[in-house]
């Protein structure tokens, strides 16, 4: 059976995790018609510069990431279906709470918010499965 | 391959807590074959208000809300292929799997356990990935 699993390329150079952090992962993998994300984190899709922020300016820059990343696989933000999104501080579930809901403002994917520890001292991290 | 994309609810409206609450989520969004469920934290199906009280209470609370979410949907808890579980203490890991068992007597879905702090002082929210298609 031959592989129906398509790795996605990164859509800028700055969401090349491999080229800019050495990080050995794909920006996304499609499989069956869904499209898994590697997790994404406040960084400048053209440099791959950490734009470390508050957790509102660190959501903007994820969901423009994410925007990018998904249109480039014809996908696009509202065929999101599930996203873990991770705090670094559960203290700060309004604050995410108020910025999210602008980049999914009808029928939003279904969400679980996990609070932990975040790579390079962000403060947000989503984990993303959408529809192709 | 363009899957739909559908939101779903509980049949009964106290427990559509993102509708209640004005919370950007939805309940469930079905893509395909595959249903993605939304962290489930305890609410009382008569209130609709969060009912914190032991452990096990709170577990039983959760899944039978679950069940309903699913049921109401036409789907059912042994459709289920995957949960994540957090804890808000993981001492609370036997009571949970006590309560656990009695929902998913054969043939379990796969579990992460994971332990956080959660709002509001719950103890335990459940998420899950249900497999509905035929055959």
């Amino acid at each position: 059976m031959t592989s129906l699993r398509e790795t996605i390329l990164p859509p800028s150079p700055g969401l090349d995790f491999a080229a800019v952090f050495g990080h050995h992962q794909s920006a996304a993998v499609r499989a069956g018609g869904l499209i898994f994300c590697s997790g994404m984190l406040a960084i400048d899709p053209a440099t791959g510069e950490r734009r470390h922020g508050t957790v509102t300016s660190e959501t903007r820059q994820i969901f423009e990431n994410l925007k990018l990343l998904l249109e480039s696989c014809g996908s696009s933000l509202d065929r999101i279906v599930q996203v873990h999104a991770l705090i670094y501080d559960r203290i700060e579930y309004d604050v995410l709470n108020r910025v999210y809901r602008q980049y999914v403002p009808n029928a939003p994917p279904a969400r679980t918010v996990w609070s932990c520890q975040i790579e390079a001292g962000l403060k947000v991290q989503l984990d993303v499965i959408a529809a192709a | 391959m363009r899957l739909t994309r559908t939101v779903h609810a509980p049949s009964n409206p106290m427990l559509n807590v993102s509708a209640r609450q004005a919370r950007p989520h939805s309940p469930c969004v079905r893509a395909g074959d595959y249903v993605f469920v939304s962290g489930m934290v305890p609410v009382s199906p008569e209130t609709g208000e969060r009912t914190q009280g032991p452990i096990a209470d709170q577990v039983e609370t959760v899944l039978a809300n679950m069940q309903h979410l699913l049921e109401s949907n036409g789907w059912s808890l042994d459709q289920i292929v995957r949960l994540n579980i957090t804890l808000a203490d993981l001492l609370h890991a036997d009571d949970m799997w006590r309560v656990f068992r009695k929902f998913f007597p054969d043939n379990p879905p796969a579990a992460t356990l994971i332990g956080m702090q959660l709002s509001f002082g719950n103890l335990v929210e459940i998420e899950c990935t249900a497999y509905v298609g035929e055959g």
